[in-house]
């Protein structure tokens, strides 16, 4: 049987209002980012435009709107999910039934993540469109996506259960808002610094630092494939991105043990 | 008929976080088909104690027993045996009625087959069939609480703890309310209610249990309640009321004996007596004069002034 959360989840998001908006808002964001793609590479052009740069262009930046959307956007709205049962007191029904925790927080993550992938497959058209002008291959276009997808999972892990954890949507918000602050952004700046610091020939440490800082975030896969434009099978970024998953597995696993925690307790 | 289940609470404890006592050492039973009535002021642990009876919250100590198995701060094994409907009732407003209940019954894991039966069952019993395809949010207060009592009832779990039921409710509401909830009763479910609106859990309740600051004050079965002399005016004295015709020399009759009056009413008094022999002599004394007496009665107290006193008692 279907879980009742996920199905309840999908029942109430698909009536919100403001889950179309952000639909229609990433839509029109990317047909804006496609025509001004397009305009810039004819106008980078005098003569003619190569029809493989305007895909390229229309891949990657795409692919940078999904991710804004589904790793940063997206999630920060999850935060919520359990925090608004607590607040409208409908946690005590939920939990004077055969239902388990786990089962609750269960339900709650699926929801979350059914509307991520939807969301994800939004870009789809773009993402075939900028193939047929000649962009990269989609086997990295591929892996791309889908790494935006887990790192959207993945954000969306931290926030139900940080979402579990408080009693306040708010502060849910609040937190998880900080939480991804930190991670996105803090701990990139503190590793470059740190990098900036250390003297040329430390290689090790250098690679210590770059995998605490850098190597596990959400937007890393993004940038390695598009920074490098390297073949998928390459040994050195498979072990990043392995690490790279890794982390983001353990952080969902995190996510998910800390929401069932939060709701052993008072339920008043 | 329900499969009759008695809840019995054992010596239980709990400690807010803030160390504060709020269950201190509470011991009931309720048998099948009878309704227990919870009183108490605000913050007396009423609520807590229905959270610790469901599992919701683990107590310090002492045990929840459901014919004898034990659920104690295990709600998905009490649920078997245990409705709650808390107050606020918690509805999720974006659903409408039969969505609301199709959703509990997925949650309360109900086969799809038997689960349309049960919806009916519940719907014709609390006649919700008009407001079924009407959102949560737009139902009248009195109709949500009849939802959310659905919401219990589709477990057909044999105890039912409900939490202020009838909050908000108008009289016509409230009325209706207290009727399918005695009608639950008949059905041998074991309820026990926690409400401030004394009068109507005075005509429902068997019995009564008042609770302050987490402890027991007094646990008696609604007869005995009424009748408990100590609560009377005066120490240990009785209420007597006195309809006749002339209700100022009665007052001048009764002062001369042990008697005193305690109010005087246009068409007679109200008189403590010590004892039944006193205000049958009271009697005697006003028949011989020329007066026409019309009513000669033990006043019952009102539920909110027994409790008002019990609580006076207790601090």
């Amino acid at each position: 049987m279907m879980n009742p959360l996920y199905w309840l989840e999908l029942r109430i998001r698909s009536r919100e209002k403001r889950l179309w908006l952000v639909v229609v808002f990433f839509i029109l964001t990317l047909l804006v980012v496609s025509g001004l793609v397009f305009s810039t590479s004819q106008m980078a052009s005098r003569y003619y435009t190569m029809p493989n740069e305007v895909g390229t262009g229309l891949i990657w930046s795409t692919l940078y709107i999904q991710a804004g959307l589904i790793i940063i956007l997206y999630p920060l709205s999850a935060a919520g999910r359990i925090s608004q049962e607590r607040e409208q007191r409908t946690i005590a029904a939920l939990l004077n039934s055969p239902l388990s925790r786990s089962k609750i927080v269960l339900g709650k993550l699926l929801g979350a993540w059914t509307l991520i992938l939807w969301l994800g497959m939004i870009p789809i058209p773009f993402l075939f469109l900028g193939t047929l002008w000649g962009g990269p291959e989609p086997a990295v276009i591929a892996i791309c996506t889908g790494s935006n997808l887990l790192a959207g999972l993945t954000i969306s892990s931290i926030a139900i259960g940080l979402s579990g954890f408080f009693d306040r949507s708010m502060t849910a918000y609040l937190v998880t808002g900080v939480v991804l602050f930190g991670w996105c952004i803090v701990i990139p700046i503190f590793g470059g610094l740190t990098l900036s610091l250390i003297p040329g020939n430390s290689s090790f440490i250098e690679s210590m630092v770059q995998y605490f800082a850098f190597y596990h975030h959400p937007l890393y896969p993004l940038i390695a494939f598009i920074e490098g434009y390297t073949p998928v099978l390459n040994i050195y970024l498979f072990y990043k991105l392995g690490f790279c998953y890794a982390v983001w597995l353990i952080i969902a696993l995190c996510g998910f043990a800390v929401s069932v925690a939060g709701l052993k307790r008072e339920v008043y | 008929m329900i499969d009759p289940v008695t809840l019995s609470l054992h010596q239980l404890h709990q400690t807010y976080p803030n160390g504060r006592k709020a269950i201190n050492d509470v011991f009931l039973e309720v048998e099948p088909g009878s309704i227990f009535g919870l009183i108490g002021p605000n913050g007396a642990g009423k609520t807590t104690l229905l959270f610790l009876a469901s599992g919701l919250l683990a107590p310090d100590s002492g045990k929840v027993l459901c014919n004898g198995n034990e659920v104690t701060g295990h709600s998905k094994k009490a649920a078997r045996y245990i409705g709650l409907m808390p107050d606020p009732l918690g509805v999720y407003t974006d659903l409408s009625a039969l969505e609301y209940l199709d959703f509990f019954t997925r949650v309360l894991e109900i086969p799809k087959k038997t689960a349309r039966d049960r919806i009916d069952e519940v719907v014709d019993l609390l006649e919700l069939e008009p407001w079924l395809d009407a959102e949560v949010e737009t139902l009248s207060a009195g109709w949500q609480r009849r939802l959310a009592l659905g919401r219990v009832l589709l477990s057909q779990a044999p105890v039912l703890l409900l939490d202020e039921p009838a909050a908000g409710l108008d009289i016509s509401a409230r009325h209706e309310l207290l009727a399918i909830i005695r009608k639950l009763a008949q059905r041998n479910h074991t309820i026990i209610i926690s409400s401030h609106i004394l009068p109507e859990l005075e005509e429902l309740a068997d019995r009564f249990g008042v609770l302050k600051k987490g402890s027991w004050v007094e646990i008696r079965p609604n007869k005995l309640f009424f009748s408990r002399n100590e609560f009377n005016v005066g120490a240990e004295n009785e209420q007597w009321r006195l309809e006749c015709s002339k209700p100022e020399e009665a007052r001048l009759t009764i002062e001369k004996l042990e008697a005193e009056v305690i109010e005087i009413l246009p068409n007679g008094v109200i008189f403590s007596a010590q004892n039944e022999h006193v205000a049958a002599t009271v009697l005697k004394q006003i028949v011989q004069t020329d007066m026409d007496v019309y009513e000669f009665s033990k006043q019952n107290l009102e539920l909110n002034t027994v409790v008002r006193k019990i609580l006076e008692e207790a601090s």
